[in-house]
């Protein structure tokens, strides 16, 4: 019986990523209504973020227009965004480039 | 308005420490939003983001996931608020469940009003003052009535709770105006509700 020696496949780590293992991206965008008290209290509520970080995430969003408040599977991201807008906030989700 | 909205008693449950003019005041937005939910119009869908922009069918595959989970959220939490002069007291869900309602309420107004992206408000808010400035204009010039027959509730909020809020009465006949004035202070309702909850909580 013979045997076939493995071939060693060699790839750069970028390219070794597929479409299946690139974690989701959850974006909240900037929006003239919701209060920035609230953001911070949704933040919190939704991904048990400390009121530090909450914070900043929710500062990041007022001066920069958008910040990725979480990331993970798809399902985890769907639900995230769910729990978003459930709470009124502007979300969307995009697998990481 | 009250300097705190909202008490923590012992038993963990919440009073609500608004005025009564105030809960009127807020079911009848919720009522008149939980209309405009219910009528399925292009405001209420407005108020639904997009997951995937520019991808329609990971959007859809979304869209069939959730189902009426979002719609159903809303229309709950505003029925919340129909419900808040009636309240005895809340629990914690349905105190959160407020401040979600007054988010709703606010967004669909913040819509009448022509506020519908960050970058549009700064524009919006030096129109709404010149908007605001040509109704004064027309207050003047005119008679307060409109001639627009009122139903009882409108007389009733006229005259017992948009009076004692300083809230000025032509407001009904003239919607834009009244979504204009009532805007900020239920603003201000929300981040007291919130301050006094998650300081309390």
């Amino acid at each position: 019986m013979s045997t076939i020696a493995p071939t060693e496949i060699r790839q750069s780590v970028t390219s070794s990523r597929t479409g299946l293992d690139r974690p989701w991206l959850v974006v909240v965008w900037d929006d003239p209504v919701n209060l920035m008290s609230y953001v911070v209290f949704v933040f919190q509520k939704l991904f048990g973020y400390s009121t530090e970080h909450a914070t900043k995430l929710m500062m990041d969003v007022h001066n920069k227009g958008k910040a990725v408040v979480s990331e993970g599977s798809k399902e985890k991201a769907e639900l995230d965004v769910l729990g978003l807008h459930k709470h009124g906030l502007w979300a969307t989700m995009q697998q990481a480039g | 308005m009250a300097s705190t909205a909202l008490r923590r008693q012992e038993d963990g449950s919440y009073e609500t420490s608004l005025r009564s003019e105030w809960k009127e005041l807020i079911a009848f937005c919720g009522k008149e939003v939980h209309a405009i939910l219910e009528s399925n119009s292009e405001v209420g869908r407005r108020l639904t983001p997009e997951a995937h922009t520019g991808d329609p069918e990971a959007q859809k595959e979304f869209e069939d996931l959730i189902g009426t989970e979002l719609s159903e959220q809303r229309t709950a939490d505003v029925e919340m608020l129909i419900r808040l002069p009636d309240a005895k007291e809340l629990n914690s869900e349905e105190v959160e469940s407020c401040i979600r309602g007054l988010t709703v309420i606010r967004q669909i107004y913040a819509d009448f009003l022509g506020m519908r992206t960050a970058a549009e408000t700064k524009v919006e808010e030096q129109v709404l003052e010149e908007a605001e400035d040509a109704e004064d204009t027309e207050d003047t010039e005119g008679s307060e009535d409109s001639g627009v027959a009122e139903d009882a509730e409108e007389s009733h909020l006229k005259e017992y709770v948009l009076s004692p809020l300083n809230i000025n009465k032509k407001s009904f006949s003239q919607p834009f105006h009244f979504y204009k004035q009532i805007y900020g202070p239920l603003a201000a309702l929300q981040e007291q509700f919130i301050k006094d909850y998650v300081a309390t909580s």
